[in-house]
């Protein structure tokens, strides 16, 4: 889980735009208060799936989904089980 | 969007740093590739002189006409393909391109032996025969150009254009300085043109292969004869100056017509967005296409006038001290001919909008038509003037090939009538001064008494103030937000029983551009729909900047739609494009549904993008209110 998290937290610093480094965030730390933007979340999903070998389908588009870095885990990780599944 | 109430709170401070910084980002491609041509063009010049120039232009321009009948439109044939064309298909295309240029430079090096008695200017024989030699290199990177541009690569375009101009420069201005004249832009040419196609089909990943298809040679010439008649025109225009000018006043008339006609393109910059500003501003106030159509007509053509005029004036108050320090004395001559193209630069300017309104309703035989009578014109008017005159008489043929205007204005009343009472003031205060350089210094004041007297007349001033209202967004792009609503932007009174929803966002142009360079067609394809690619092509700063106005207005459809759940797919939010410039929003899956559940029929959206930030407001009237915890109704 702390791999996942740190693996998270690259993405964000590479691509989530954020006005703090993304190792001092905590895994609730609301991430559009700092400064993860509508777009900023696009790029974050598609290094998401790149990273994880993953797809968001549409019913995953949510504010939620991207509000922290647990939100995003949870997602990775049903994501991935989903994929395991089938 | 929570970001987007971090970026409001911060103040102009903090956007005005945002919009410099993506500003910077996107222009240095841009300035990169002009400071090399402009430099290239200003060391070459200067070196060789006008009548090297002249000679070297004259090929060149018949090099081109012969290459554009070669290329026959292969490239738009490969990227308005539906699907993503079969290697198959690149690997015909190229056969029946490599096939046309070799055939068409075999024949037109045939015509150079049977009419080398009428070729003029004298001295362009052989440089021209050596340049028909590059018609097959320059044609056959079409399909390579047509790979690269369909998968948006705008950073591979910039590196081959960049890289092109730097190849010429570098071949030609050291070769020019030793004193090689014309020989030293034929080898610049050749430089360039073999960069081109070697980088175009590495940088494309498409391997250069040959294979023969009698229906797609059928369908691709069907394609050329179609769509590259407007190219072929433009192309045709190009040699009135070779064969009249060089003709009757020799190669050096021939360099300092080219040498104009360069200025005049380098100073239409301004063109640029100009006409969008009207658009923008006030399209979707109107209450139905027609208006929009009359109004985009109106005002883009006014602001066309005023943004080519400017730079004009401006240059020609200078221009003779200018050329004389930059280019040289012998570069002098050409002054009044900048004088003369630049005024009809100038009043082609609202032509531009006209071809534009006919083009985007598919009348491009219109518009063929058009340019085919300003050919015409150029050519009987130069034959006319030019050897009673010399080359200004080129000059005063161009301006009366505005004459063509009259058809386009003709063409266009047949889809709405409109009127040329705006621009009126601005004609008579802007065009006189444009021939300042024409006119000796204490008379050159006079020509600014039209100016004068319109801005002196208190109905012509308020006429003029008023069509320049949408210029203000240029100067100040960045708005304070938080005393913006939806009430302020658009007066729309709401229908009884029904609420007025609004929502507004905004996005860096680099965040986008960042995007496309990091995951490319996926990003693309995943956040746009297909008609929206389709209209955000051009240089990459332009295409960056209206994808990210077209991302800010699906936000802002999403802010006026409030959903609870999953936000629909940014594809089911699609934003199209109308005639004259001004969008409309298109719903499909999630997001009709979204609409139909909060009694949304018509959502009306506007998009604008300066200065690095691109923005959009939607607004529409639902059947209910805001809701009241609702996550994009902050």
């Amino acid at each position: 889980m702390a791999a996942m998290d740190d693996e998270i937290r690259s993405i964000l610093a590479r691509y989530g735009r954020l006005a703090v480094p993304a190792g001092t965030l905590g895994e609730h730390d609301d991430l559009p208060r700092v400064g993860l933007t509508s777009h900023a979340s696009v790029s974050v999903m598609l290094a998401l799936e790149d990273q994880f070998d993953i797809e968001f389908p549409e019913s995953m588009l949510r504010k939620s989904t991207f509000e922290s870095i647990a939100a995003i885990r949870v997602a990775v990780q049903t994501l991935l089980s989903v994929g395991q599944a089938s | 969007m929570p970001g987007e109430a971090v970026r409001v709170e911060a103040g102009r401070g903090a956007l005005s740093r945002l919009a410099l910084r993506g500003g910077a980002y996107l222009t240095a491609r841009e300035a990169v590739g002009a400071g090399v041509r402009l430099a290239g063009t200003l060391f070459t010049v200067r070196l060789i002189g006008p009548s090297a120039f002249g000679i070297y232009s004259a090929a060149a321009a018949f090099t081109l006409f012969v290459t554009t009948s070669a290329q026959s439109g292969a490239e738009v044939f490969l990227i308005r393909q539906e699907e993503e064309p079969s290697s198959d298909l690149y690997a015909q295309t190229l056969t029946f391109v490599l096939c046309t240029s070799v055939v068409l430079s075999v024949v037109a090096l045939a015509a150079t032996f049977v009419a080398a008695p009428l070729l003029r200017p004298h001295g362009m024989l052989v440089p021209l025969r050596v340049l028909l030699l590059s018609v097959p290199i320059n044609a056959c990177w079409a399909p390579a150009q047509a790979k690269i541009e369909r998968g948006f690569g705008y950073k591979r375009m910039a590196l081959l254009e960049v890289g092109g101009d730097i190849a010429l420069y570098a071949t030609s201005v050291p070769l020019a300085a030793l004193g090689y004249g014309a020989w030293s832009l034929v080898a610049g040419f050749f430089a360039w043109q073999l960069y081109l196609l070697v980088g175009s089909y590495a940088l494309a990943g498409l391997r250069p292969r040959l294979r023969w298809s009698a229906s797609t040679m059928r369908s691709l010439f069907r394609h050329g004869i179609t769509y590259s008649s407007g190219p072929w025109l433009f192309s045709l225009a190009g040699l009135v100056n070779p064969l009249v000018v060089g003709s009757f006043d020799g190669a050096a008339a021939v360099g300092e017509v080219a040498f104009a006609q360069r200025i005049a393109a380098t100073l239409a910059f301004a063109t640029r967005g100009a006409s969008r500003l009207g658009l923008v501003a006030m399209s979707k106030l109107l209450p139905d296409e027609k208006s929009r159509l009359r109004f985009g007509i109106e005002r883009g053509s006014t602001l066309q006038l005023v943004a080519l005029a400017l730079p004009f004036i401006c240059f020609g108050l200078v221009a003779r001290p200018l050329v004389l320090a930059v280019y040289g004395h012998a570069w002098t001559a050409a002054v009044p001919l900048c004088a003369l193209l630049g005024l009809n630069a100038v009043l082609y300017g609202p032509a531009q909008i006209q071809s534009s309104v006919l083009l985007a309703r598919g009348e491009n035989i219109r518009v063929g038509v058009s340019v085919g009578i300003s050919t015409a014109i150029l050519a009987l008017g130069s034959l006319a003037l030019v050897p009673a005159i010399g080359a200004v008489g080129y000059g005063l043929a161009a301006i009366l090939s505005v004459l063509s205007v009259v058809y386009l204005d003709r063409a266009v009343r047949r889809l709405v009538d409109f009127s040329y009472r705006e621009m009126l003031p601005f004609a008579i205060a802007l065009l006189p001064p444009l021939l300042a350089p024409l006119v000796a210094l204490p008379y050159e004041i006079l020509l600014f008494v039209p100016m004068a007297a319109v801005l002196a007349i208190p109905r012509t001033r308020r006429q003029v103030a008023g069509a320049l209202a949408p210029m203000r967004s240029l100067l100040l792009p960045v708005r304070e937000a938080p005393h913006t609503s939806a009430a302020t932007l658009l007066p729309l009174p709401a229908l009884p029983g029904r609420r007025v929803r609004a929502g507004v966002d905004i996005v860096e142009v680099a965040e986008v551009a960042g995007a496309i360079d990091d995951f490319g067609d996926r990003y693309l394809r995943r956040v746009f729909t297909p008609h929206e690619l389709s209209c955000c092509s051009g240089t990459w700063a332009a295409a960056t900047a209206a994808l990210a106005a077209r991302f800010a207005a699906k936000e802002a459809v999403l802010k006026v739609l409030q959903p609870e759940g999953a936000r629909p797919d940014w594809r089911s939010i699609e934003i199209r494009r109308l005639v004259g410039g001004a969008c409309e929003v298109h719903l499909t899956g999630s997001a009709a549904v979204l609409a139909a559940a909060a009694g949304i029929g018509e959502i009306s959206v506007s998009i604008t993008h300066e200065a690095g930030l691109a923005g959009a407001v939607a607004v529409a009237q639902s059947a209910r209110g805001w809701r009241k915890r609702g996550r994009y109704g902050r």
